[in-house]
């Protein structure tokens, strides 16, 4: 039987859970219908698997994995590794950490496309930095500047992402660290321990629920997101939300299937990236606590 | 073993002084025990020593060497803190390998020395549990273990006691005691609790807002406190003024003839509760009537007003005597301090 603290804390959550029920489950429900071909506009009521197959045997869904898998992947990476060493020199230095603070969590607040445009207007090759560097003779032309943008190396992309998940990963593991590193680091360093020896011995294994936590949700989110590489992406490939949405668009109908196959596995990698942090931060969790 | 010295050592937060121009000197294989209230400093001076945090004045000597800049993992000085502070994602046996293994002990002798000191420590096949599986004074002795793993010349504790039971502090006490001699540290204890400083140390330090008030042997301290502070640390106190001229104590009406000082003039007398014995009323004793009396086990404590004086003392329950009833006190002045002129007897 429920009883009334549980009925009292379900009442409260009630509106929170209205909108996920209703926006995102019941969404994500109609997705996954059409992607089994239910589209009764078009006349389409049987449910299949045909469009699951076709998108898995075209020759561009390969190439989108591993393309949006590579923009995720670095940038996650970059912005784990720089967020959580971030976070520990942070607890270290001895300069203002409110002027730092304020310096790190700025980017969170920005919205993406605006750091697009701002990082646009630096790197493209008509930005600002091209144009320092060919009046300060440096190079040639504005075309021998490297391409940031629209290329398969994506590198304005991953540059775009990692400014506003490096803050975002320090955010998240800041926190967590100091609660560690005043006491158990001191503990440690005590016990005769370097700062590197502290740092890989105590706060990194430590903190390494918050951090894959952390480095969960940047990825999660780069490799869904849509508007950074739709506007600055590569003409080919396209990353999977990009092909996704071009599809969804798309005058013909019939397309819509397909949209809806690769909006599912985008949503199940996703998934399973949140699965992989589970079970590691229940393996971490369970060893100690 | 190693002899230590503070040098006017002072530490500030924030512009307020935690401790203040403390010197002191602890001898090779001394148990040193620090006493204060709370936030009188104590801590601080064992962070400074251990070198977890730097002096803004003054110097600290181990050996006869300055260490005051050496870093805290270069200090032959480990501590015990208060809350044991053992690392949690470590089992028990990772966790007393630390200190060894960040020092790059060979492997061998990182595990025999664990071994030997689980043995020490009374604690059998527990290696391999987490420390959040082990009880409150299990967890104390493994962090016991762990400094005591690097064979450490110096040896503080913060309130290692303070977190435990009354039966697991005997057990734990006894065995710091016994740790003490048998690796012939240096150790310095912090703690709030008189009777287990009295019973550990060679020696006591009183703190008092961040100032050494005085550093003397139990028995002195107990007897001879050198401040009303001191004194109400220790246990319960009357603090009588009155004049000391010749052997003679003069308050409220009465004199007392007390052993030979050298010194007279406007005084405390700080008179311990148990020094005063509730006595039937004669002539020659100060008399009162018990205005409170409190039972507390094997005796009670009796408050007994004297003219404008309330005595506080200490009484058998077996004798018989009630609120209302007149009494005389008879206070042994030979164990009695003069606000700080200590007493010559």
């Amino acid at each position: 039987m429920v009883s009334r603290d549980s009925l009292k804390a379900y009442l409260y959550l009630t509106p929170a859970l209205s909108v996920i029920l209703i926006f995102f489950l019941g969404g994500f429900i109609l997705a996954f219908i059409q992607s089994l071909g239910y589209f009764p506009a078009i006349g389409q009521e049987d449910l299949t698997f045909k469009y699951y197959r076709e998108v898995l045997n075209k020759p561009e869904f390969f190439k989108s994995l591993s393309y949006t898998f590579y923009i995720a992947l670095l940038s996650t990476t970059i912005a784990t590794v720089s967020g959580t060493f971030l976070a520990y020199y942070l607890l270290r230095t001895s300069v203002k950490k409110s002027f730092i603070a304020f310096l790190y969590k700025f980017p969170i607040a920005v919205p993406h496309l605006v750091v697009a445009l701002m990082i646009v207007f630096i790197l493209s090759q008509g930005g600002i930095l091209s144009r320092l560097l060919l009046k300060g003779g440096l190079i040639s032309d504005t075309a021998s500047f490297p391409a940031f943008f629209y290329t398969q190396n994506a590198l304005g992309i991953i540059l775009i992402y990692i400014w506003k998940e490096i803050p975002f990963v320090t955010f998240m593991v800041y926190t967590v660290m100091r609660n560690i590193h005043t006491k158990l680091g001191e503990a440690a360093q005590n016990l005769k321990a370097s700062p590197g020896q502290v740092f890989f011995h105590v706060i990194l294994p430590l903190s390494m629920p918050s951090i894959i936590s952390a480095s969960a949700l940047v990825f999660a989110y780069s490799f869904g997101a849509f508007e950074v590489p739709y506007l600055l992406g590569a003409t080919y490939p396209k990353t999977m939300p990009v092909w996704a949405y071009l599809n969804f668009i798309s005058a013909d109908l019939s397309a819509r299937p397909i949209a809806m196959v690769i909006n599912m596995i985008v949503s199940l990698v996703c998934a399973v990236s949140i699965f992989i942090y589970y079970l590691s931060a229940k393996k971490y969790l369970r060893k100690w606590s | 073993m190693a002899k230590i010295r503070l040098n006017d050592l002072t530490k500030t937060y924030q512009g307020k002084p935690a401790i203040e121009k403390i010197s002191m000197e602890i001898e090779a294989g001394e148990l040193m025990a620090l006493v204060g209230h709370s936030g009188c400093g104590k801590t601080t001076m064992l962070r400074l020593i251990s070198g977890l945090i730097q002096p803004d004045q003054g110097s600290i000597w181990i050996d006869g060497l300055d260490v005051t800049k050496t870093k805290a993992e270069k200090r032959d000085v480990v501590m015990v803190f208060q809350e044991n502070l053992l690392f949690p994602h470590l089992t028990v046996a990772e966790n007393i390998a630390f200190g060894m293994r960040m020092q790059r002990s060979p492997r061998k002798k990182r595990m025999d020395k664990t071994r030997e000191l689980l043995d020490l420590m009374q604690l059998p096949d527990l290696e391999k549990r987490y420390p959040s599986q082990l009880s409150g004074g299990q967890q104390q002795r493994v962090a016991l273990a762990r400094v005591l793993a690097l064979e450490p010349k110096v040896l503080l504790l913060d309130e290692p006691l303070s977190n435990l039971d009354p039966k697991l502090r005997d057990d734990l006490r006894d065995l710091i005691l016994k740790l003490h001699k048998d690796f012939k540290m240096t150790t310095i204890l912090v703690t709030h609790d008189r009777d287990e400083a009295m019973m550990m140390a060679d020696r006591i330090a009183v703190l008092y807002y961040g100032k050494l008030l005085q550093m003397d042997k139990p028995i002195n301290i107990y007897n001879k406190p050198v401040s009303r502070e001191v004194a109400s640390l220790f246990g319960q106190c009357n603090f009588i003024p009155g004049l000391l001229k010749d052997g003679v104590f003069q308050t409220e009406g009465y004199r007392f003839r007390v052993p030979a000082l050298k010194r007279g003039g406007r005084v405390e007398a700080c008179v311990r509760s148990e020094h005063i014995k509730v006595v039937r009323p004669e002539n020659d004793r100060p008399m009162g009537v018990i205005t409170e009396k409190k039972y507390v086990g094997g005796q009670s404590i009796i408050k007994v007003a004297v003219g404008n004086l309330i005595f506080i003392a200490r009484g058998s329950n077996y004798f018989d005597l009630e609120i209302g009833n007149q009494v005389g006190l008879d206070i042994d002045w030979t164990l009695v301090s003069f606000n700080g002129l200590k007493n010559q007897a």
